[in-house]
């Protein structure tokens, strides 16, 4: 259940930016979340609409953007892209080892965040 | 319909306890202190093996322990018997530490000074994994009675570790299903450089390299700095 911890990161820093940008609210947050992070859609969903409430990003949504696990091969150097729990698919394609390199999976981001400007209506 | 507009933050969400693990790990090494966080599941053996660390450890110098396991202060007593200071972090049923925690923690100990700290951060062997904890190394145990088919069911933690610590190898001759050269090939996989121990803190075996690798890896932190 970590995933209140995290989320709580994210609406501590969605409110400060928000605020510096001084918008009126805030209707959307995106992440952009890597394989190798393990959490739960529902409970960053569920954390996020208990943790927003009386803040500026009350009522917006959450939309987590997965990246799946990308790895080189540390032999041929060929990239493919790899389940973390499926062993099979981390073997390399073209020389058959199984010794990698991660290239994408790691990211742990607040891509961006909808907003309604402060002057419209 | 109200317009809205796209602002990109492009900010790493645990930036804040990022750079409060960086700023720490940079002060304990300018003060010599050697910190390594201790992760596993619970009943792998962490506190155990940490009264055995403490053994070989403690003619070396002054070692300080962070406990930060659930199991109310059980743990913390066993450390302090040995004569070792000891903190109890309060997590409050929390599932991973963080940095606020840890640095509450080290204000507890009162400004005594350590060569080696450690933290025996709480069993899990999920959460943890996203927080940095300020340590110079991070290492997980698996026990041989939690099997061996490990590494597919908690890939980001096997992944981030420094050191994978097989603990209860006394249990190997009763669980003849512990392929340990299945465990090191698929720990590796996506960890190439991980350092590989097996060890019996009961009767000492394996203990001895381990001691020996953490002693080699302050005097590197020590000749870094």
């Amino acid at each position: 259940m970590h995933e209140m911890s995290i989320v709580g990161n994210v609406v501590k820093a969605v409110v400060m930016y928000a605020e510096e940008e001084g918008v009126e609210r805030v209707t959307g947050v995106t992440l952009t979340v890597g394989a190798l992070h393990d959490v739960v859609d529902d409970l960053m969903d569920r954390a996020f609409r208990f943790l927003a409430r009386g803040t500026i990003a009350e009522g917006a949504y959450l939309h987590m953007n997965k990246l799946p696990l990308k790895v080189r091969c540390r032999h041929c150097h060929a990239a493919y892209e790899a389940s973390l729990r499926v062993r099979e698919t981390l073997v390399c394609p073209d020389c058959g080892k199984q010794e990698v390199d991660v290239v994408q999976g790691r990211e742990f981001l607040i891509e961006n965040i909808e907003v309604v400007p402060a002057h419209s209506q | 319909m109200e317009e809205t507009r796209v602002i990109e933050v492009k900010e790493e969400i645990l930036a804040e306890n990022t750079a409060a693990a960086d700023a720490f790990r940079a002060k304990l090494a300018a003060e010599g202190c050697y910190y390594v966080d201790i992760m596993s599941s619970p009943g792998a053996g962490k506190t155990t093996l940490l009264l055995a660390l403490i053994e070989r450890l403690r003619k070396q110098g002054q070692i300080g322990i962070i406990e930060a396991d659930l199991e109310s202060f059980v743990d913390s007593k066993k450390i302090k018997e040995a004569g070792i200071p000891a903190v109890q972090l309060e997590t409050n049923n929390i599932c991973h530490v963080e940095m606020g925690m840890v640095e509450s923690a080290w204000r507890a100990f009162g400004g005594q000074r350590f060569d080696y700290l450690f933290l025996e951060n709480i069993g899990n062997l999920v959460c943890p994994a996203d927080f940095d904890t300020g340590a110079h190394r991070r290492v997980m145990l698996l026990s041989v009675p939690e099997g061996y088919d490990k590494v597919y069911k908690y890939p980001p933690m096997f992944a981030i570790v420094d050191a994978l610590i097989v603990t209860k190898i006394d249990y190997l001759p009763l669980n003849p299903d512990f392929d340990m050269a299945a465990l090191h090939e698929q720990a590796r996989v996506l960890n190439p450089g991980l350092k590989i121990f097996e060890v019996c803190a009961r009767t000492g075996e394996g203990v001895d390299e381990l001691a020996a690798w953490l002693q080699e890896g302050r005097d590197q932190m020590l000749a870094y700095d």
